[in-house]
């Protein structure tokens, strides 16, 4: 009995649709807050949505009127970030979360504010097979790749072969159209729409046949094919950058750089997905790759921050690796090898991520302190922290001051940099701050300024500054 | 007629006074040890196990841990690993190997406010099925927990948003009587009781007892749903016949005012499971014995089958002191053998006799 007890298999773990609807959830709230740079109607998504729990409001969800209502599609283009996610454990739930964003669209269409719909719920799973294409204002040929896709996931599902017929009716390709139609007809004998298209598509291509038109396909001028297969690109780039995410959030960094190398392919254009390959690489530590993407996403779009966080990551961990590898004994010579000098300037192009550059790399590298200090020259320190300046900055700064200024540099220049770092913004409150040990390096310093020659009474007025 | 000396006894075998305020207290199963979790004065929680030898319980281990526990159980692990998961008054449930009680086995913050109460089903070889724990907590949510996921609860029954959190006060599982079926049962401070089904996930019945539910309990969680007993506030508890569910009716149920208090647990006996012990917050403890009716379910005007309450019988009732016990756990190794705490910062060991001839 003992065996039985130890081999005994228990059941899976209990409603995993719970955990995997909670993840899609914090997955969506999490690309609304990272806001890869797409601006998108993600506002109109928070608006009224059925809970994928209700199910009585499902039931009584029309997918047919929803769909009408798409149909009429106006002026501006813009796309609809969904997320595509490979896991398998998905479900019935995780469909009708899909749904809800339906809804949402259409409301977003009927303000007039999405054209181009491209709507993307995937299963995998192909008991909820509810993959609903919408006519894309003028891309019939990409709506019926997608209903190709619908019909390979699930060859019952009538709907998917009206919407193909209706696409290859636009096409001009009647015959295949009339195929599908009738396919609608088999699958559900009482379909009138598909009665009525058979009608129609047999009627046109009557008359079609009559003008005696020896060419079948419609002529597309290249131009068109051209927009439609950049497109077609744009959307597959899209889609890889999404399940390049998805695999990130996960933690499957190989993986997401595989899905960030194929949507670069596809679309050349793109500057997230350079800049997230960059980033996957950098949690696989390929430091070296990492900094060649940044670069890349830089030329991309000069004014991308966050490219430029990482390539400095990147870098300052290329210097490391270097001082590992060199066994760094004396910090000079070796530090003049990390690259960081055209930081301060870009520094200043933004806001919010100066400092997290200059914790980031003040915490990590204690090496690349002084060297860094250094290069930032003292009146530079103002317009850097033109916002704020935080307190464990400002200690770090003090600290390096301590350590390292007072044994190699000129009184002067501690000076100098005191001075400008109490001309910045909020200052006073990070001084209310400062702790006793951080206080007592204050004096440290201040006592070895004044054994120096320098100007007695800006010391002292320096000093009431910093309150010391 | 039963003359005073052939009704079960109930005698204090060993008392022992804590220096700490103890919540709860839960034998080890298949030992002699037992478990006390509570807190220091100064905040910190407090894990102790004592064994019971030669009429004393000795103290084998202490473990002090950062936050005040307030509840445990050993019914969700295996009889070899023995693991007690706690909820504390942070919210954390922690599940710990008594024989390293240094780091969690399973650690996850659980709810925003203190686990006022925790259950564990499918472990000591006991029932089929997955082992779950529940809790429930003050922040109103009644959460159930699968060792093997991390994280995440595998089911969470909160209120909907909008509508007022009540703290829920106890939860108790029941119904697992194979791998799938699970029910929780849920009592709230407004006197709610909730019985989720947790193989539908729906609330499967609600009632209202008028004073807050202060303990429910099935009188046995692996078998079909048979009694359960849930004590309140001012002195009442009820016995609802879970065999029968009426659509509107709901359970039939019979109730009994005692102890003159609140009646803070009610413990079925493992080994028999139409007596149970009612703890009260005067310090004293009743015996009860259910009795079944003729016939457990009859048709009402409707017909519609409906359910028959039996009636409850006071076998014998002791008061040990002057302030509540709070908890209490029968030995499942030793029938009438049992470990009761209160909050006189003493733990007891009482020998029940005679419950086999009861």
């Amino acid at each position: 009995k003992l065996e039985s007890l130890r081999t005994k298999t228990l059941p899976p773990v209990r409603n995993r649709d719970y955990r995997a609807k909670k993840r899609e959830k914090k997955k969506k709230k999490e690309e609304e807050v990272t806001g890869d740079g797409d601006t998108k109607t993600e506002e109109a998504k928070q608006a009224s949505r059925i809970k994928s729990s209700d199910y009585q409001s499902w039931d009584k969800f029309d997918v047919e009127k929803v769909l009408e209502e798409m149909d009429k599609e106006e002026d501006c283009p813009a796309e609809s970030n969904e997320s595509d996610s490979e896991e398998a454990a998905v479900d019935p739930e995780k469909a009708l979360a899909e749904k809800e964003k339906v809804d949402i669209i259409c409301e977003a269409l009927k303000k007039g504010k999405i054209d181009v719909v491209l709507y993307r719920p995937i299963t995998i799973n192909p008991m909820c097979c509810y993959r609903v294409r919408h006519r894309v204002l003028q891309g019939y040929a990409v709506a019926e790749s997608d209903c190709n896709l619908a019909i390979a996931l699930d060859s019952k599902y009538f709907k998917a072969y009206a919407r193909r017929g209706a696409a290859r009716f636009a096409l001009k390709k009647y015959e295949p159209a009339l195929e599908d139609y009738e396919m609608v007809l088999k699958l559900e004998p009482d379909n009138t729409e598909a009665q009525n298209e058979i009608k129609k598509i047999r009627e046109v291509a009557a008359v079609a046949s009559k003008a005696a038109e020896p060419l079948e396909a419609p002529a597309v001028d290249p131009d068109q094919q051209r927009r439609i297969e950049e497109q077609q690109r744009r959307q597959e780039a899209v889609f890889q950058k999404d399940r390049g995410n998805a695999y990130f959030k996960e933690g499957k960094y190989e993986a997401a750089v595989e899905c960030y190398t194929r949507g670069m392919e596809a679309d050349h254009m793109n500057v997230l997905l350079p800049a997230n390959r960059a980033m996957a690489y950098l949690k696989l530590e390929k430091f070296k790759e990492a900094e060649e993407d940044c670069t890349k996403a830089i030329f991309l779009d000069i004014t991308y921050s966050k490219a430029f966080a990482r390539r400095g990551t990147a870098r300052v961990a290329l210097g490391r690796l270097e001082e590992a590898r060199q066994g760094a004994a004396v910090i000079g010579s070796q530090m003049r090898t990390v690259q960081p000098i055209d930081k301060p300037t870009h520094l200043r192009s933004t806001v919010s991520s100066k400092s997290e550059i200059v914790v980031f790399v003040l915490a990590f590298f204690f090496f690349v302190l002084c060297f860094y200090v250094q290069q930032i020259k003292s009146e530079a320190y103002a317009k850097i922290f033109h916002n704020s300046l935080e307190p464990d900055i400002l200690n770090l700064i003090l600290r390096t001051l301590h350590d390292f200024y007072m044994k190699n540099e000129e009184p002067a220049v501690i000076l100098e940099t005191l001075r400008s770092l109490a001309s910045v913004r909020r200052f006073d409150m990070a001084v209310m701050f400062m702790s006793s040990p951080e206080k007592k390096v204050l004096k440290e310093l201040f006592d070895f300024l004044h054994q120096a020659d320098l100007d007695r009474s800006s010391i002292t007025a320096l000093q009431k500054k910093y309150g010391v | 007629m039963s003359s005073p000396l052939s009704k079960p006894q109930i005698i204090t075998h060993i008392q022992k006074s804590l220096n700490y305020t103890v919540f709860d207290s839960k034998w080890i199963p298949c030992s002699a040890k037992f478990v006390c979790l509570g807190n220091f004065p100064s905040g910190t929680g407090v894990i102790q196990i004592y064994e019971v030898h030669q009429g004393e319980a000795q103290l084998i281990k202490e473990v002090e841990k950062p936050k005040a526990i307030k509840c445990g159980t050993f019914g969700a692990t295996s009889l070899q690993q023995r693991h007690i998961a706690t909820g504390d008054f942070d919210g954390n449930l922690n599940i710990w190997n008594l024989e390293t009680p240094d780091v969690p086995v399973y650690a996850v913050k659980a709810h925003k406010e203190i686990v006022n109460s925790i259950d564990g089903v499918g472990g000591l070889g006991i029932g089929d099925g997955a082992p779950e724990i529940v809790t429930g907590s003050r922040d109103g949510t009644v959460k159930v927990w699968d060792p093997r996921q991390k994280d995440s609860p595998v089911a969470n029954m909160e209120p909907m948003e909008g509508e007022t959190k009540r703290d829920c006060w106890t939860v108790a599982f029941g119904h697992a009587f194979n791998d799938q079926d699970r029910c929780v049962c849920a009592g709230y401070d407004n006197g709610d009781i909730k019985l989720f089904d947790l193989r539908n996930m729906s609330l499967r019945w609600e009632t209202n007892i008028k004073n807050g539910v202060c303990c429910v309990e099935f009188d046995r969680k692996d078998i079909n749903m048979n009694k359960l007993v849930a004590t309140s506030l001012e002195g009442k508890f009820h016995v609802f016949d879970m065999r029968t569910q009426h659509p509107t009716k709901g359970f039939a149920s019979v109730s009994e005012k005692a102890h003159k208090s609140t009646i803070w647990q009610v413990r079925h006996l493992p080994q028999n499971r139409d007596i149970f012990m009612t703890t009260g917050g005067a310090g004293n403890l009743h015996l009860w014995k259910y009795e079944y009716p003729a016939q457990r379910c009859k048709k009402d005007s409707d017909g519609v089958d409906v359910g028959v309450a039996g009636s409850v019988n006071l076998l014998q009732n002791v008061t040990l002191s002057t302030q509540p016990i709070a908890s209490l756990d029968w030995s499942p190794d030793k029938q009438g053998l049992c470990v009761c705490s209160g909050f006189d910062q003493s733990v007891r060991v009482l020998i029940v006799t005679k419950l086999n001839i009861v």
